[in-house]
């Protein structure tokens, strides 16, 4: 019985220290990246609107410029539009207006499409679809297991690249 | 899902408990590199690894950055790809988990002035490539230097 009855205040003084080690790790990480995005970069207002920059260096100037970051992944998870029902072809993408062009050009050549991420399209919209290899084999699935919703996303994201990798790698043999 | 994605943009502490919890997915679906690549990776590789991972922290300030991006994105028009005479250096990955490989291919392919090189392992992050890829760079830019200077001589 009294075994029993301290076991709960221990239980609690663990569990508040495991969460109070949680948060600090975690404060002393977002504190260093405040730190590091707070400084070393300006702010030049554009007729586009203001562009947030950084010069590091010496020499001769070189403009480096990042394309998109992650919200494109975020768009291609959202999207994996079917071309042909019954078919069980996919065409993965990433964004509407690709969409209406890719399921017209399908009409015309029904094969089967290869493409992994949105980014694609952001570099290379003008691909036209013909030139595309195969293989996009996996329906989006809103299927919820006991897994979490985040670890439910990411992870059938990854089945799906990985199913993409397997099928572009036995239709073009090195 | 959207709301989901959304919650997690905002929130730097689900990002930050998601990169400690889920390492590898994180690995593999944000910096777009095969997670088996790391193992194989030498210390410095895999320490710029984790330097890039945290520099995705503070993610909450990355969001509306990402959206346009997104909005940006979804609008894009068709490239004249035939039009670029600049010289131009594309390096891509086979294993690239953005796919960037085939497209880089097929850029090569229609720019002129282009010189293409393709790995076989390494990721979007080009895990294991490093003084490789660094040194390409430092040389076309060289050369590319080199020639633009001659080229205003003769003028």
């Amino acid at each position: 019985m009294q075994t029993s009855s301290l076991l709960l205040p221990i239980g609690a003084i663990a569990s508040f220290g495991f969460l109070a080690a949680i948060y600090l790790a975690y404060r002393r990480d977002i504190r260093k990246a405040q730190a590091r995005v707070s400084t070393g970069s300006a702010v030049v207002k554009t007729e586009r609107g203001r562009i947030e920059y950084a010069s590091i260096g010496e020499g001769l100037p070189l403009l480096i410029v990042h394309g998109a970051g992650g919200g494109s992944i975020r768009h291609s998870i959202s999207r994996l539009v079917l071309i042909k029902p019954g078919s069980g072809v996919f065409l993965f993408l990433g964004s509407a207006t690709f969409e209406h062009r890719y399921r017209a050009m399908a009409r015309l050549r029904p094969r089967l499409i290869y493409m992994r991420a949105s980014l694609t399209h952001f570099a290379f919209p003008s691909r036209p679809l013909w030139e595309f290899r195969r293989v996009v084999l996996r329906p989006y699935s809103s299927r919820s297991g006991t897994r979490s919703a985040v670890w439910h996303w990411f992870s059938s994201y990854q089945q799906r690249l990985r199913l993409m990798d397997r099928e572009y790698t036995r239709a073009h043999p090195r | 899902m959207r709301l989901l994605a959304d919650t997690v943009l905002k929130s730097d502490f689900a990002f930050w408990l998601m990169m400690h919890l889920a390492r590898r997915t994180v690995i593999e679906n944000i910096l777009g590199t095969p997670s088996e690549v790391v193992d194989r990776v030498s210390v410095a590789e895999r320490a710029r690894l984790q330097t890039m991972l945290m520099n995705i922290l503070p993610v909450s300030c990355r969001r509306a950055g990402l959206l346009n991006d997104e909005a940006v994105v979804s609008r894009l028009g068709p490239f004249d790809l035939e039009k670029i005479e600049a010289p131009t250096l594309l390096i891509s990955l086979e294993d690239d988990r953005y796919g960037t490989f085939p497209g880089t291919q097929y850029t090569a392919g229609k720019i002129r002035n282009a010189h293409f090189i393709g790995l076989p392992t390494g990721g979007h992050l080009w895990l294991g490539h490093n003084e490789e890829v660094i040194t390409t760079v430092h040389d076309f830019l060289q050369g590319t230097l080199r020639t633009k200077s001659r080229d205003t001589e003769s003028v």
